[in-house]
C-alpha cells in the first residue's frame, strides 16, 4: 500500500503542483506550436527540429505525470512521428505526415483550453436521464461512470444508456464524490487511474466503503493487467474487473447481473399444516430469513392458494385430517406446473422407512419436529435455490435468459386469457434481425451471440417489468405488451428498432450494426393466440419484403 | 542489511523534479539530491556520496546512459546501483538499459504515490 492514507497533506501538496503544472500546459503547448511554425518555414533546421521533439517529450512526460493523459497522450503521438523522422532521412517528410503533426497539434491546443478553462481536469457530464418509453415503466438503474478520459467517459455513457440504464459521468474523483452524497448508485463503474495515483480509483472506492455500512457495488475498469492490482480491486469490494479496451456487451452483463441481485424476489413458501401453531412457527422462522409466506390449515384449500401465491417451495405436514400430505403430493405432482416445486415434509414422524416412503411419492427432503430454525432456513434456502434455478433451465433461453419457445407461447395464452377477462388490449411482435447470418459469417458466432444478447438486454432494460419477451429461436424474438393497443405497440417497437440500429456492436473483425424487421398483431382485432401468433409472423414477412428494418402492423 | 538513504536524482524538467522531491523526500523519507543534467549529476557524486542513482534517460548536455558509464569510471563507484527512468520500457529497451549496467528500469509517467515504495523494493531486491 501506498501511503496515501496516513499522509493527506502530501494530497494535498500534490494536488497544489497539479494546480500550478495545469496552469502551464497552455504556454507549453503554445512553445511547441511556436516551433513546429519556425520548423515549416526552415525545412533544414535541425535544431528546430531536436528541440520541437524534446518540447513534445517533457510534454508527454510531465502530463502524464500529473494525470493528464489526454495531453500526455497527443504529445506523446507528435513524438512518435518526430522520432520516427529523426531515423529517417528528413527530406522526405511527406504531405500526410505534416497533415499528421497539424491534427494532433490542434487537438493538444483544444485539450489545453479544456484544461486551463475547467480547473485541472474536472469535468462533470450532467445526469442524463433515459426517455421512458412508456408511463409508468419503472425507474431505471443508476450507474456511476467515473473515468479521467473523457472520449471514453462520453462513448460509454451513450452506450450503457442505449440498454436502458441512467449514467451519471464523472471525469473527476472528486465530482464523484460529491454526487454521492445526494445519490447512491446502484451501481459504480470505476476506472483504477487517475491523476492522483495509479490506482486511485481504488484507493478511493475503498476509502468511501469504509465510510459506509453498505459497501458500493462497484467495477473496475483498467488499462492495468497485473495481479496485484486485481487483488487490490477486489480487496476493495470490487465486484468486477474488466481490462480496457470495455467490452460493452460484457460490461452490461455484469451490470444487469448486479442490478438483478438487487431486486431478487424474495423466496415464497406454502407452509401446510392443520396446526396453527405449528405453522406459524415456521412461517414466522422463514419470515425473519426474508421469505414470504402464506400459511394453509386446510389442505384441500391448498390447490386454490398455489396458482395465487405461485410459491417457490411446499412444506408440509404429513398427518393431517381430511387428506394427508402424502396424498396431497402426489396430487400437486400430477400436475405440470408445479412438478418442478419442491415438497419438504415436516413431521414428528421419526421412522426412517415411512420418511423414505414419503420421500418416494414426489417429496423433496423431510425434517423432522421439532425442527432447528437455522435447520429449516437452510434446508428451505437451498431447496428453493436449486428448484428457481431449474425452472430457470427449463423455460429460459440460456444465451439471452429470455422466456423459450415454449414458455412464450404459454404466456400468449395466459396474457391474453387476462386481456380478455379484463376487457383491456393485448398487443404481440415478432421480429427478426436483419441479416443476421451474415453478422455470423463476417464477424464470426461470438459476435452474432453478442447481438442477439444485446437486443434481449434492451428489451429487458426497456419495458415493463410485466411485458413478456422471449426468443422464439435463432434470430426471432417474440414480445408481449399487455393492455398495449397496436398503435401504441408500433410507436414502441419503433423506438426500440432505432434505438437497437444505433448500437455498436464490436467483433475482432471490427465494430457494425445490425437492425431488426417486426410485425405487430394485438387483441382484440385478433382473439386466439394461435391467430395473433400467425398474423405477427404474416406481417413480419411484409416487413422484410418491404426492405426489412421497419415495423409492419398486421 | 544496508538502510536505503541517499539517493541522487538526475532529471532535467523542473516539473517532474518537483513531483519526484514530493514522492522520495516528503513521502519516501529518502535524502534527495536533485540534479538537473547528467553533467551535474557526475560532478555532485562525490560530494553527496550517494547509495543509488536514479536517471531519467533523455536529458540535454549529458544523457542518463551517458552519466553512468562516467561515474563508473570513478573509484569507489565501479558498482554502484543505479535505476533509469523513461517512457521507453518494451522489453528490448529494458534489456538495453540492463546491458548498460541499470538495476532496473522504472517506467514513466510514474507513480507519485507508489514511487518511493517501488524504489524501495528495488533497493531490497538488489540488497538480498
Amino acid at each position: 500500500m501506498s501511503a496515501h492514507n496516513e499522509k493527506p497533506d502530501v494530497q494535498a501538496a500534490l494536488a497544489a503542483l497539479k494546480e500550478g503544472f495545469a496552469k502551464k500546459i497552455p504556454a507549453k503547448v503554445e512553445e511547441i506550436r511556436q516551433s513546429w511554425e519556425t520548423l515549416k518555414l526552415s525545412e533544414s533546421s535541425s535544431d528546430t527540429f531536436h528541440l520541437l521533439h524534446r518540447q513534445t517529450h517533457t510534454l508527454a512526460g510531465t502530463s502524464g505525470t500529473y494525470g493528464f493523459d489526454k495531453i500526455g497522450k497527443v504529445a506523446k503521438a507528435i513524438e512518435i512521428l518526430l522520432q520516427d523522422e529523426l531515423t529517417e532521412d528528413r527530406t522526405n517528410w511527406s504531405k500526410a505526415r505534416v497533415g499528421e503533426v497539424e491534427d494532433l497539434l490542434v487537438q493538444l491546443e483544444i485539450f489545453s483550453q479544456e484544461t486551463s478553462g475547467a480547473e485541472g481536469s474536472d469535468l462533470q457530464v450532467a445526469p442524463s436521464s433515459q426517455a421512458s418509453l412508456l408511463s409508468g415503466q419503472v425507474a431505471s438503474k443508476l450507474i456511476y461512470l467515473v473515468d479521467d478520459d473523457i472520449d471514453l467517459l462520453n462513448a460509454m455513457t451513450m452506450q450503457i444508456q442505449t440498454f436502458g440504464y441512467t449514467v451519471s459521468a464523472f471525469s473527476d474523483l472528486e465530482c464523484f464524490e460529491k454526487a454521492l452524497k445526494h445519490h447512491s448508485p446502484d451501481v459504480v463503474v470505476m476506472d483504477v487511474m487517475f491523476g492522483e495515483g495509479a490506482k486511485a480509483g481504488i484507493e478511493h472506492i475503498s476509502r468511501i466503503n469504509s465510510e459506509r455500512d453498505q459497501p458500493l457495488r462497484t467495477i473496475f475498469i483498467t488499462g492495468s493487467h497485473d495481479v496485484l492490482t486485481r487483488l487490490d480491486a477486489v480487496r476493495a469490494n470490487g465486484l468486477g474487473y474488466f481490462p480496457k479496451p470495455v467490452l460493452v456487451e460484457h460490461l452490461i452483463d455484469a451490470l444487469d447481473l448486479l442490478t438483478h441481485q438487487l431486486v431478487e424476489e424474495p423466496y415464497r413458501v406454502v407452509i401446510v399444516d392443520d396446526s396453527e401453531d405449528q405453522s406459524e412457527f415456521a412461517a414466522l422462522v422463514l419470515q425473519q430469513a426474508g421469505m414470504e409466506t402464506k400459511v394453509v390449515n386446510d389442505p384441500l384449500q391448498l390447490l386454490h392458494v398455489l396458482s395465487e401465491f405461485l410459491p417457490d417451495l411446499i412444506l408440509m405436514d404429513i398427518y393431517m385430517p381430511k387428506c394427508s400430505g402424502l396424498e396431497l403430493s402426489k396430487v400437486i405432482r400430477q400436475m405440470d406446473s408445479y412438478v418442478s416445486t419442491p415438497i419438504v415434509f415436516l413431521s414428528s414422524e421419526h421412522d426412517l422407512k415411512k420418511q423414505l416412503g414419503a420421500m418416494s411419492l414426489g417429496g423433496d427432503d423431510f425434517l423432522s419436529k421439532p425442527v432447528e430454525p437455522w435447520h429449516l432456513v437452510s434446508i428451505v434456502t437451498s431447496r428453493v435455490k436449486r428448484g428457481r434455478m431449474i425452472r430457470k433451465l427449463a423455460e429460459t433461453d440460456g444465451l439471452t435468459g429470455l422466456l423459450n419457445h415454449t414458455k412464450s407461447k404459454e404466456r400468449l395464452e395466459s396474457e391474453l386469457a387476462r386481456a380478455k377477462r379484463d376487457n383491456t388490449p393485448l398487443s404481440f411482435a415478432m421480429l427478426d434481425i436483419d441479416h443476421f447470418k451474415h453478422v455470423n459469417d463476417n464477424y464470426g458466432h461470438p459476435a452474432g451471440d453478442r447481438v442477439l444478447k444485446s437486443l434481449a438486454n434492451m428489451f429487458k432494460q426497456n419495458l415493463r417489468p410485466y411485458d413478456t419477451v422471449g426468443r422464439y429461436g435463432g434470430e426471432e424474438f417474440v414480445v408481449i405488451l399487455s393492455s398495449t393497443d397496436t398503435q401504441t405497440a408500433k410507436t414502441i417497437m419503433d423506438k426500440m428498432r432505432i434505438r437497437f440500429s444505433e448500437i455498436s456492436h464490436s467483433s475482432e473483425e471490427g465494430e457494425f450494426t445490425c437492425n431488426f424487421s417486426c410485425g405487430i398483431a394485438s387483441y382484440p382485432d385478433f382473439d386466439s393466440g394461435t391467430i395473433l401468433s400467425d398474423e405477427a409472423d404474416k406481417a413480419l414477412y411484409e416487413a422484410k419484403e418491404g426492405g426489412r428494418n421497419r415495423v409492419v402492423l398486421a | 542489511m544496508q538502510k536505503l538513504e541517499r539517493i541522487l536524482y538526475a532529471e532535467d524538467e523542473s516539473d517532474i523534479q518537483q513531483v519526484a522531491s514530493l514522492a522520495l523526500e516528503t513521502v519516501g523519507g529518502f535524502a534527495l539530491k536533485i540534479c538537473g543534467s547528467g553533467l551535474e549529476a557526475v560532478a555532485e557524486i562525490e560530494t553527496f556520496e550517494p547509495q543509488l542513482l536514479l536517471f531519467d534517460v533523455m536529458m540535454p548536455d549529458m544523457d542518463g546512459p551517458t552519466a553512468l558509464a562516467k561515474i563508473r569510471e570513478l573509484d569507489d563507484y565501479e558498482s554502484i546501483p543505479a535505476v533509469f527512468m523513461t517512457a521507453k520500457v518494451q522489453p528490448n529497451e529494458v534489456q538495453e538499459y540492463l546491458d548498460m549496467g541499470a538495476v532496473d528500469v522504472i517506467p514513466k509517467p510514474f507513480d507519485p504515490m507508489a514511487l518511493a515504495t517501488q524504489v524501495q523494493e528495488i533497493w531490497e531486491r538488489i540488497q538480498s
